[in-house]
């Protein structure tokens, strides 16, 4: 473990459970780089029906903490 | 960064580099509107893996209508130009220039102090096992393409049809554990965790898609799983609703006779072979590690398990085993969604206290310039009419809409666009306002739900008070709901447009409510969730205050030997109880309890009990982790013979005998002892893999052993499968028996008997016990105290209930108070642990703030209001009280008054006032009743 640590953090996945976890971290103070490998976040669960909700994925941009385009 | 990928990881914990492969998407985000014409024109159709491949996409798409972002990409495998340099009608088609064939891949170098890993899983293809004849036979689907059948938003739009002749199923058949539960040709030697749930709720849904009494559904299974929250009353109700299920594993799947259906044939317990034949017959397929497990494994330096997944211990169950990388989701292990969100922010707790002296140091806060003044001006009103590429326009006439809005007073402005939300329009409405001198703005577009908050932000960046913009939905409930009626649907835009704009003139600026957060945690409850909890909330930096009841810390815990994994629970809870009670952060209350609560998220006050004496305490977010136990059992001879016992008594008699087993020759466990049946209609969750691991350890310390599991289903759902082929293995006997036919324990002369009928023997069999051992319900510690404190809801069986039960799996149904442990269900104590850090994560969101900011929708008392009371018992969420008040002469008066921060803004006590003694902000009768008069054209 290094002294002084990094504020930041790589999310890798943006499925249900990596988009949880970066909210969780970008609401607390911490910034983060949410990677996904498709063209587009949410992983399979928007692909599910009722009585799984439908998830409603927050708008990426209007996160100030969360960075998901690099240059923007 | 999306189309985007681990390359390598470098460096430790608190300093990683990361190099990034960021594939081009062959299309500027910037510049994309998502206006879709793209891939109208893009001549190369492909399988739309969102639909499962039940229909066409094409190679320039989005994944689906919602994808964040909604930017279209170019699918380089299948692009015409990519791969054989001709085409590129979608460069000429493309209204903004955003396509660019000529991108390329690119590296990025990221600096990161910690890093989790969600890359989620992969389902198990059925294609090329004969058997099943997926390959072969037109209606035999996978359950993901069938979820798909079922989908409103589905290729087939919710109407289910076979393949083979476009006609409805009637009769359909799921098949369970297609590729899970199987180490014959596979390595999936672990329960999935989710097939049984979801084929349930399909065959539930079936019925619902299907005419009423002619459909019939049928699930062959193994073992039904369904140990979570309400599972076991949803599996209950499918039966009562009719679906069959039968315990069989079909063995042949052959074409129906005219080419249509399936036959399937399967042998039943007694040996007795069966034939029928189904419309459609569903694989109930399951989830593996992702493809790339192994890749990612390697640039991570991280170990995987025999399965492919993360290998993580039952202590730190999201730490992989290198320091400062962390996994959440199904690459942990099978699980379903309220368990991966839960598990996500037990990764994000732990990453936020590896990260906690970097905490605020690389975050940017959103600055805002200050508002203009603008009372007492007339309204001068913009009107902006989306066209939403022609998602609008194609039905409504919009330059119709916008020429009408142009005729009504106060509007000063009007204009149209393409995409009312892109972010040039965005400029281009601020600079608009500030040119025109607008100082209030209708958008006609789609739902605010979505799409508020965005022009919210775009008043606030220019200085116009975010309230003075109203939306009129144009889209979803009008251009989508009448596409074959443009006429009608241009004038009822016109009307929409009125209303937003009569309401709009009435609109007056708000300001958000500010709360000011206290930055302490109450954590209630000593046990190991509780305890994991408030350990984690330290580390992070956050005061934490933690009572327990008894004198001792640990709960239930102190009783518990070893995980299913072997690994010595009292070591590990000894080593917590240190690090809790050393920790300069945290203050151990014991003999303490929680007597009275006020206040609401960020700012709550309470008393406690401490040994006695009262005491008042500030705290700015709560966790419940009281806990639960055994029930006593009051059948099968318990209390009435000492070698009947408990599991956690037997647990107690081991630890105090070691060689008490070598006493043993014969014992019998017995399962669902006061578990699903009708006084605790829910599974304990727990009990199946425990007592099969106390089997094998009783089986491994006496080999002589004999030992019977009779049981009803078999649950040990995920990778703890391993355990129940590793008791079999050693020979331990499992016999089912079902809740009508349930075992009798007798006492002949000093012999201690158990019958029961034996379903393969097809005969009633006797087992001598020395050792009877219940596996009884878990029932939680009372809950009713916090349910009174604090408003919380609990369900039927006492446990407390989360905010919503996929999404919200450890916030409960009061802001600020979240759940940990046995309190919200039964659990094994990895479980316990990650929930407690979990809910840490959740309430350090809150104590991480000085100011908790809440929209300025609230409840409002004004001068009519008499005290009445009549809304006070109606609101909902116990915002509303009755104060007193004097007047100018001394005379005592009541009213009623808000907590803003408990007030939703939801309107039920203006609706109940008889004499406009209440409002809400944003929704007073004035601007409802304004709206109402514009539609029925009394005025404007």
């Amino acid at each position: 473990m290094t002294e002084k640590p990094i504020g930041s953090v790589l999310m890798a996945g943006g499925g249900i459970s990596g988009i949880q976890a970066a909210l969780d971290m970008a609401d607390s103070g911490f910034y983060v780089y949410l990677v996904e490998k498709s063209s587009g976040i949410g992983g399979p669960c928007p692909s599910w029906t009722r009585p799984f909700p439908p998830m409603i994925v927050p708008c990426e941009s209007s996160h100030p903490n969360w960075l998901s385009a690099v240059g923007t | 960064m999306t189309l985007s990928q681990i390359e390598t990881v470098q460096g430790e914990a608190g300093n990683f580099t990361v190099k990034i492969k960021k594939n081009p998407r062959f299309v500027d985000e910037e510049k994309c509107i998502a206006c879709g014409l793209c891939a109208q024109k893009c001549p190369k159709k492909v399988d739309d893996e969102y639909n499962m491949g039940l229909n066409k996409r094409k190679a320039a798409h989005i994944k689906y209508g919602q994808t964040v972002p909604l930017k279209y990409a170019i699918d380089a495998k299948n692009c015409i130009y990519q791969t054989r340099g001709k085409c590129g009608v979608c460069v000429d088609v493309c209204p903004t220039g955003a396509i660019n064939h000529d991108m390329k891949t690119e590296y990025i170098d990221i600096k990161v102090g910690a890093i989790i890993l969600a890359p989620g899983f992969k389902p198990f293809s059925p294609s090329g096992i004969d058997y099943y004849g997926y390959d072969e036979i037109p209606d035999v689907v996978t359950s993901l393409e069938y979820e798909r059948m079922l989908a409103a938003s589905g290729p087939s739009m919710g109407h289910l049809k076979k393949e083979s002749d476009g006609k409805e199923p009637n009769k359909v058949a799921w098949i369970q554990c297609v590729g899970s539960r199987n180490t014959n040709g596979t390595n999936n030697g672990y329960c999935s965790s989710v097939c049984c749930m979801y084929a349930i709720k399909q065959a539930v849904m079936t019925q619902g898609h299907l005419p009423q009494g002619k459909s019939d559904q049928t699930i062959f299974y193994m073992d039904i799983r369904t140990p979570g929250k309400e599972y076991e009353r949803y599996y209950e109700t499918s039966r009562q609703k009719g679906v069959r299920y039968i315990k069989a594993r079909p063995h042949t799947l052959l074409k129906g006779p005219d080419g249509s259906g399936v036959t399937l044939t399967w042998t039943d317990d007694t040996g007795k072979n069966h034939e029928d034949f189904f419309d459609m017959v569903v694989l109930s397929i399951g989830i593996q590690a992702p493809e790339d497990a192994m890749d990612l494994a390697r640039k991570c330096h991280i170990e995987l398990d025999p399965f492919k997944f993360a290998k993580t211990n039952s202590f730190d169950p999201v730490a992989t085993t290198l320091e400062g990388i962390f996994v959440t989701g199904s690459f942990q292990s099978p699980k379903a969604i309220p368990q991966s969100i839960a598990s996500a922010s037990t990764a994000a707790a732990r990453v936020k206290a590896v990260l906690a002296e970097a905490r605020d140091t690389l975050t940017i806060e959103k600055k805002f310039v200050e508002e203009f003044d603008i009372s007492g001006q007339e309204k001068r009103i913009g009107v902006f009419v989306c066209s939403c590429g022609n998602n609008i326009s194609s039905v409504v006439d919009v330059n119709a809409v916008a020429l009408f809005a142009k005729s009504l007073p106060g509007v000063a402005y009007v204009d149209n666009q393409m995409f009312t939300c892109s972010a040039d329009t965005q400029d281009l409405i601020a600079q608009t306002i500030k040119d025109k001198n607008l100082n209030a703005v209708v958008i006609a577009a789609c739902t605010p739900r979505t799409h508020e908050p965005l022009f919210q932000e775009t008043l606030q960046n220019i200085g116009l008070n975010k309230y003075m913009v109203e939306m009129a939905n144009i889209r979803n409930m009008n251009a989508w709901v009448h596409p074959n009626e443009p006429e009608k649907a241009t004038a009822k835009a016109k009307q929409q447009v009125k209303m937003a704009i009569a309401k709009v003139t009435r609109n007056f600026p708000l300001a958000d409510i500010l709360v000011n957060i206290t930055p302490r945690a109450l954590v209630v409850g000593g046990g190991l969730a509780g305890m994991s909890a408030a350990h984690n909330l330290a580390n992070q930096g956050y005061e934490t205050i933690l009572i327990e009841r008894e004198a001792d810390l640990g709960g239930v815990a102190n009783t518990l030997l070893k995980t299913w994994k072997d690994e010595d629970i009292q070591t590990h809870l000894a080593a917590l109880k240190e690090k809790v009670t050393t920790h300069k952060g945290i203050r151990v209350l014991t003999q303490t309890t929680l007597t009275a609560v006020a206040g609401f998220v960020g700012s709550f006050t309470g008393e406690l009990n401490v040994n006695g004496s009262a005491e008042d305490i500030e705290f700015g977010a709560c966790i419940i982790a009281t806990g639960g136990n055994e029930s006593k059992p009051a059948e099968y001879l318990y209390n009435q013979d000492d070698r009947v016992m408990t599991s956690l008594e037997i647990n107690a008699r081991m630890k105090t005998d070691p060689d008490w087993a070598q006493k043993i020759t014969s014992a019998v466990f017995i399962q669902c002892v006061g578990s699903r049946n009708q006084y605790h209609p829910y599974c304990s969750r727990v009990c199946c893999t425990q007592s099969i691991k106390k089997a094998v350890r009783l089986k491994k310390m006496n080999p002589q052993m004999d030992i019977f599991i009779l049981y009803r289903d078999i649950r040990t759902y995920a990778d703890m499968e391993t355990v129940y082929r590793q008791a079999r293995d050693l020979g331990v006997i499992f016999i089912k028996y079902t809740r009508d036919a349930k075992p009798v324990v007798k006492q002949e002369n000093s012999d201690l008997l158990v019958d029961l009928f034996d379903p393969i023997l097809q005969r009633i069999v006797s087992i001598k016990a020395d050792l009877i051992v219940l596996a009884t319900a878990i029932v939680p510690n009372d809950t009713t105290p916090f349910v009174n404190l604090f408003k919380c809801s609990a369900n039927a069986d006492g446990f407390l209930m989360e905010s919503h039960p996929k999404l919200k799996p450890v916030d409960s149904t009061v802001d600020g108070v979240f759940l940990a442990g046995i309190c919200h269900y039964p659990k094994p104590i990895d479980e316990a642990i990650s929930q407690g850090r979990a809910a840490a994560s959740r309430a350090s969101v809150i104590l991480s703030k000085k100011t908790l900011k809440l929209d300025a929708i609230k409840s409002c008392v004004t001068h009519n209001c008499d005290g009445c009371a009549l809304c006070v018992d109606i609101c909902p969420y116990n915002a509303i009280e009755l104060v007193e008040y004097q007047d100018e002469h001394g005379k005592k008066h009541r009213r009623i008054k808000t907590q803003e921060a408990l007030c939703k803004g939801c309107g039920i006590c203006a609706a109940t006032c008889p004499k406009e003694g209440v409002v809400v902000n944003g929704f007073t009768l004035n601007q409802l009743k304004a709206q109402v008069d514009a539609i029925l054209e009394k005025t404007i």
